[in-house]
């Protein structure tokens, strides 16, 4: 489905953000993406529906190479490619029902889009997403009387109006707190599976990655230095990933909540 | 405390604790400079006074002459009220029309002037062109030279203030655009959307209120701006001031200009109105 073989972006002089990384994604499910600040996780979101042009390599789309399209090629990848942000991206001036059908713009007219003229099937998907997500009471609501976690969740009905093939959510809870954290990363896991998408996170917190990921991927330096399941993030794994350093066992990488199990990182 | 420093310091304190403190401002060539910089200021001034041909008899008896003005303006004559009432409808209705049309040119551009949302480099250059041209030509240069083109009449005014209104309201929208949080338009653009859908989206909902404030703003401006535009016989309360004015029907303009003040106050307390509700 998502096949990246050697992709490289060099912004300037220097180190590399992201050097000869590869990947391929052929199931629904989550697919954490950890790594320290810097490590090229935003970057790599950013390549695959090329809102950074990659400086080499390949992204190819259910066999559709997308790093040399243009115009309305690339229109037409970037709708199949749901995104969902750190600060959430929501057009806060427009109400909750508008955001969320937003995630059609690429599909209808200029003037459909203009006059809020939105075919009926988009508008029963976008109740249906809204109900799912718990939001379907604030259809009318202006996005900027949500609270954070709320704001999140209509990124997510957003991101899923657009019948993605492949969902990137950049540092998704990092602007959450962490009981509303594990509730987006609790939606985005159930809905990757209700629709069969993959879902490509960007996680800085290594608890929600092993408890919501199918798979982890570990990005150091702009590469690739772990790829596999939860189970296998031992302790030298994370050192390799953050440093040894850098890392706190006892508060960092652990959830603040008592939700989370503490002896993760011990163990 | 006092104990501490003299200990902790030695003998550099000594000198410190006997001297009194010594400080200015400015040092001697500053303050020097200072004064040579007034003194060249003056001069300007007094060059220009000197220069500019007053005729001072004239400027010492302006308090007596200003008595005998008001003499000759009261008291007003109300009888011409109608006829000054219609045509002040005739001066609103025309920065009504002027900054409506100027909206409708002034938006275009001010998209095109915008960086985030300009279409084309050269493109940004000719909006930005515009704006400053036709915000550098007052509005009665702009009236006269309609004037010319239509002949005396409100066509003439319409376009004056229309044309002086692009630079401002180009210039304040495109600003706005300028200050858009560039998130949405990511998000926007991430979904797949064409460049006229994520402006539309993302760039519209944001700028509306700066939009709806400065219309209003420049409508209450051009109240006042078409107030003067009959000076040049472009229409509006202007023209029958300056035949009164010419007449020397002096208690006549007096009820023009009380008129005038009316209106434009009544001009600013609505327009400080809507913008408080749109903001």
């Amino acid at each position: 489905m998502l096949k990246i073989t050697k992709l490289t972006k060099i912004y300037g002089p220097g180190r590399p953000a992201l050097y000869e990384f590869d990947l391929a994604i052929d199931e629904p499910g989550l697919t954490a993406i950890i790594g320290p600040s810097g490590a090229g996780k935003s970057t790599l979101l950013r390549c695959i529906n090329r809102l950074v042009e990659p400086t080499s390599g390949s992204i190819e789309l259910d066999g559709v190479e997308i790093t040399k399209l243009k115009g309305a090629a690339l229109r037409d990848v970037r709708r199949r490619i749901g995104m969902i942000f750190q600060s959430f991206n929501l057009i806060d001036r427009l109400t909750v029902m508008e955001n969320v059908l937003s995630g059609r713009l690429g599909y209808v007219s200029f003037w459909q889009a203009l006059t809020r003229r939105f075919p009926q099937e988009d508008i029963d998907r976008a109740y249906y997403l809204l109900e799912r997500v718990g939001l379907a009471h604030y259809v009318n609501k202006r996005a900027d009387a949500l609270s954070g976690g709320e704001r999140q969740r209509v990124g997510v009905a957003r991101a899923l109006m657009q019948d993605p093939k492949i969902i990137l959510a950049d540092e998704p809870t990092a602007s959450l707190d962490p009981k509303t954290s594990i509730q987006i990363m609790g939606f985005l896991k159930e809905l990757s599976e209700e629709f069969s998408i993959p879902v490509l996170v960007n996680l800085h917190n290594v608890e929600l990655a092993r408890r919501y990921s199918r798979r982890v991927v570990g990005l150091q330096g702009g590469r690739k230095v772990f790829d596999g399941n939860p189970g296998a993030l031992t302790e030298d794994v994370l050192d390799a990933i953050y440093g040894t350093a850098d890392r706190d066992p006892e508060g960092v990488l652990t959830l603040e909540s008592s939700t989370a199990a503490p002896s993760g990182v011990a163990g | 405390m006092k104990t501490d420093m003299l200990a902790n310091t030695g003998t550099m304190t000594k000198t410190h604790t006997l001297a009194t403190y010594h400080w200015e401002r400015y040092t001697f060539a500053q303050r020097i400079g200072r004064f040579l910089a007034f003194l060249a200021a003056a001069l300007v001034v007094s060059w220009a006074l000197v220069r500019v041909d007053i005729y001072w008899p004239w400027a010492w008896d302006a308090p007596a002459q200003i008595l005998d003005q008001f003499q000759r303006m009261y008291p007003p004559d109300w009888s011409v009220l109608p006829r000054v009432l219609e045509s002040l409808l005739e001066t609103v209705n025309i920065a009504i029309i002027a900054t409506a049309l100027s909206v409708v040119m002034a938006v275009p551009v001010a998209f095109v002037s915008a960086r985030n949302t300009t279409p084309h480099p050269v493109l940004w250059w000719l909006g930005r062109l515009i704006l400053v041209a036709t915000r550098s030509v007052n509005t009665i240069v702009w009236a006269l030279l309609f004037v010319a083109i239509f002949g005396p009449g409100v066509v003439a005014g319409i376009c004056a203030i229309a044309f002086r209104s692009i630079g401002f309201l180009g210039k304040l929208i495109a600003e706005g655009i300028e200050e858009c949080d560039p998130r949405p338009v990511e998000a926007m653009t991430a979904t797949g959307a064409s460049r006229a859908k994520v402006i539309l989206y993302a760039i519209v909902p944001q700028i509306l209120p700066t939009f709806y404030a400065v219309t209003v703003l420049r409508w209450d401006i051009n109240i006042r701006e078409s107030t003067v535009l009959g000076l040049v016989g472009a229409g509006g309360i202007g023209m029958i001031l300056s035949s009164a004015v010419d007449f020397l029907a002096w208690q006549q303009a007096a009820v023009i200009l009380i008129s005038i003040l009316g209106v434009v106050v009544l001009g600013e307390l609505l327009s400080a109105w809507l913008r408080r509700r749109v903001l």
